[in-house]
């Protein structure tokens, strides 16, 4: 049987369209790897509740990724340790809301999670990494050593540390949450970018905002 | 002399009529900046809403790791390639997880006709949901019950005339010049959804049994039972959340599952990720539009400060009957905002008819429902352009008007 070429319908899309999908490819971060510099905030604004969730490479919230090795640095994780587990001074929800933290979890390299339950802990045992990469320990230094090449494809992703937290409230009046307020960039050691995902009964949608951000809104724009 | 409007457009239209040839291109020109502005943005919104309307009610589209635009559109726009096959292993896996509402399986890569084939099981049928939570209906018949049986879409039963009932033949690949030609194997409609203006119209739905005996040969092929079974592999699936809290947590899972690189994507966040992407060149055919407007505008410009000579003698006779400076002056005002509101309105309602024309193409072909009927944007264009044809024919209205003070009856030319 003769039968004429034919190609899948919708083909005049595909040249653009694939191009797109290759810039969305190399747009998109391999799930797996964090950019410094980057942190994630996933929002769902449903039913009563308000779920939030938190990705952010270790290096922005306390200026390093490795257990600390000096006072200095076991500080800078108490400090985080703290701020992370106290949801209402990093995120603010109108108060006419009526919300109330009713989950909460912060996953994250050993020697930062020890300090969230119990902050008179010892000092962390070494994970054995590999810092050469990262330059000078001290803080500060291995700081900029990353706001250098932040964005930059790191080859030893490996070894990279994240914390990874979801908070949940439960909202008496739902209805009054409108804005996300952002206080964490002050507590943590570089926020640079907040890439933010928003989803909710009217759909689902895509902002991005910086360090100095106070607030974002949770409708779309 | 002109003491009423009614009388005052009479003279501009019969004025115009006089000058009819230079009238008409000058609405024309305008006619078709206008309707082409109107087209860019009504081209652009139906797209997002024809796409965002395509999928609903599914909160994880998960697939092998690839761009979330990649796994985006050949999962759910059938544009594109699978980039790879996951595991049946990692879709129970997932799809059992005490989160997860439900779960429909995709298995891609193959064509009818030219229509992409997508094996699934039942559940597609009462899981997947389009526009606002619109759940799939057959127009015809039911869903497969036997691995060789096929459940087309609208769109595919009205072009090439399918009924239930009728053998058709699936082709490997995605052309049918494909040596591959499963000949062996008609599948058998058992059923036609309703019209959906998604690319579900376009598809060609077959058990996942059904998709592995095409595939099989000798021995194999015995045809399974087309529920509870199990392919070795699928292209992608689709995941309904219990709650929508658990999406980013879920998501995260995936991502970093170690069994299998794979990723997954929030069809709503991706599809704002494609927006974003043609954002610029949305705003440069909306430019290019826009400047298209302003040029046919300064046409019009030009033809009224041309007509201005050899209608010296027309303002003076207007003159002798009593016609005041000030009514020449609005005499051009008011045909240029004539000229620029026929053409404007003309360009948006041939728009529309060409949208008639055109929509059944623009569904077919590129999957986007073009709507018609007048909207505000619309309104927008037609006030602007007449905003901006009023404010530059000044020029020459004030050029009239101090001819209209300087000449005589007799002009010398």
């Amino acid at each position: 049987m003769i039968q004429k070429t034919r190609k899948i319908r919708a083909k005049t899309w595909l040249p653009p369209l694939c191009a797109l999908a290759i810039f969305g490819l190399a747009a998109t971060s391999t799930p797996a790897q964090h950019v410094h510099g980057v942190i994630k905030l996933g929002v769902v604004v449903e039913g009563g509740t308000v779920a939030l969730s938190l990705n952010a490479p270790l290096s922005d919230v306390v200026g390093f990724e490795h257990a600390p090795e000096s006072d200095e640095q076991l500080e800078r994780i108490r400090q985080a340790a703290a701020v992370l587990g106290n949801a209402n001074a990093m995120f603010g929800l109108a108060d006419s809301a009526k919300c109330e933290i009713s989950a909460m979890s912060i996953d994250g390299p050993a020697y930062v999670t020890q300090h969230l339950a119990d902050d008179e802990a010892g000092p962390a045992e070494s994970h054995g990494h590999d810092h050469d990469s990262h330059g000078s320990h001290d803080s500060r230094a291995a700081h900029d050593d990353h706001a250098d090449h932040g964005g930059h494809d790191h080859a030893e992703s490996e070894q990279h540390a994240e914390v990874n937290a979801s908070y949940e409230w439960a909202c008496g009046n739902v209805s009054a949450v409108e804005d996300l307020g952002l206080r964490f960039a002050e507590s943590f050691a570089g926020v640079e970018t907040i890439e933010i995902q928003v989803l909710t009964a009217d759909g689902a949608y895509v902002l991005t905002a910086d360090g100095q951000t106070s607030s974002v809104p949770l409708s779309p724009p | 002399m002109p003491h009423n409007i009614g009388n005052a457009i009479s003279l501009v239209f019969k004025s115009l009529m006089n000058r009819r040839a230079t009238a008409v291109l000058t609405v024309a020109s305008i006619a078709v900046s206008a309707g082409l502005l109107s087209m860019v943005e009504r081209v652009r919104t139906d797209t997002q809403t024809s796409f965002a309307n395509t999928i609903s009610g599914t909160d994880l589209i998960i697939g092998a790791r690839s761009g979330d635009l990649n796994l985006l559109l050949y999962s759910v726009f059938r544009i594109g390639n699978p980039t790879n096959k996951i595991a049946w292993d990692s879709y129970e896996k997932i799809g059992s997880r005490p989160e997860v509402d439900w779960a429909i399986p995709f298995s891609l890569g193959d064509a009818h006709r030219g229509y992409r084939v997508l094996a699934t099981d039942l559940g597609y049928f009462d899981h997947y949901r389009y526009a606002d939570r619109r759940a799939l209906e057959f127009r015809e018949g039911g869903p497969f019950a036997t691995a060789s049986d096929a459940v087309i879409g609208a769109e595919v039963a009205e072009r090439l005339g399918y009924d239930v009932g009728r053998a058709i033949i699936v082709s490997h690949g995605l052309t049918d010049t494909s040596f591959l030609t499963h000949d062996e194997d008609p599948f058998t409609i058992t059923g036609i959804l309703a019209r959906t203006g998604t690319p579900v119209d376009r598809t060609v739905h077959i058990s996942l049994s059904g998709m592995d005996l095409i595939h099989s040969s000798g021995a194999d092929r015995v045809p399974a039972p087309v529920e509870g079974y199990e392919p070795e592999e699928i292209t992608a699936f689709l995941i309904g959340l219990k709650s929508k809290t658990s999406i980013f947590a879920l998501q995260r899972y995936v991502n970093e599952l170690e069994d299998e690189p794979m990723t997954a994507v929030i069809p709503g966040v991706a599809l704002q990720q494609l927006w974003g992407l043609i954002r610029v060149a949305e705003y440069a055919l909306f430019g290019v539009s826009a400047m298209v407007v302003l040029a046919s505008v300064l046409g019009l410009l030009a033809t009224l400060l041309v007509s201005l000579n050899e209608r010296r003698r027309e303002m003076s006779v207007l003159r002798s009957v009593g016609a005041r400076p000030g009514h020449i002056f609005a005499l051009l005002l008011s045909e240029a905002a004539m000229l620029a509101f026929l053409g404007a309105l003309s360009g948006l309602l041939l728009i529309q008819l060409g949208i008639l024309a055109a929509r059944q193409f623009a569904l077919t072909e590129f999957g986007i429902q073009l709507s018609v009927g007048l909207r505000a944007f619309d309104l927008y264009v037609l006030a602007g352009i007449l905003g901006i044809a009023v404010l530059v024919s000044v020029v020459p209205a004030w050029r009239a008007y101090r001819n209209s003070l300087a000449d005589g009856l007799t002009v010398r030319l």
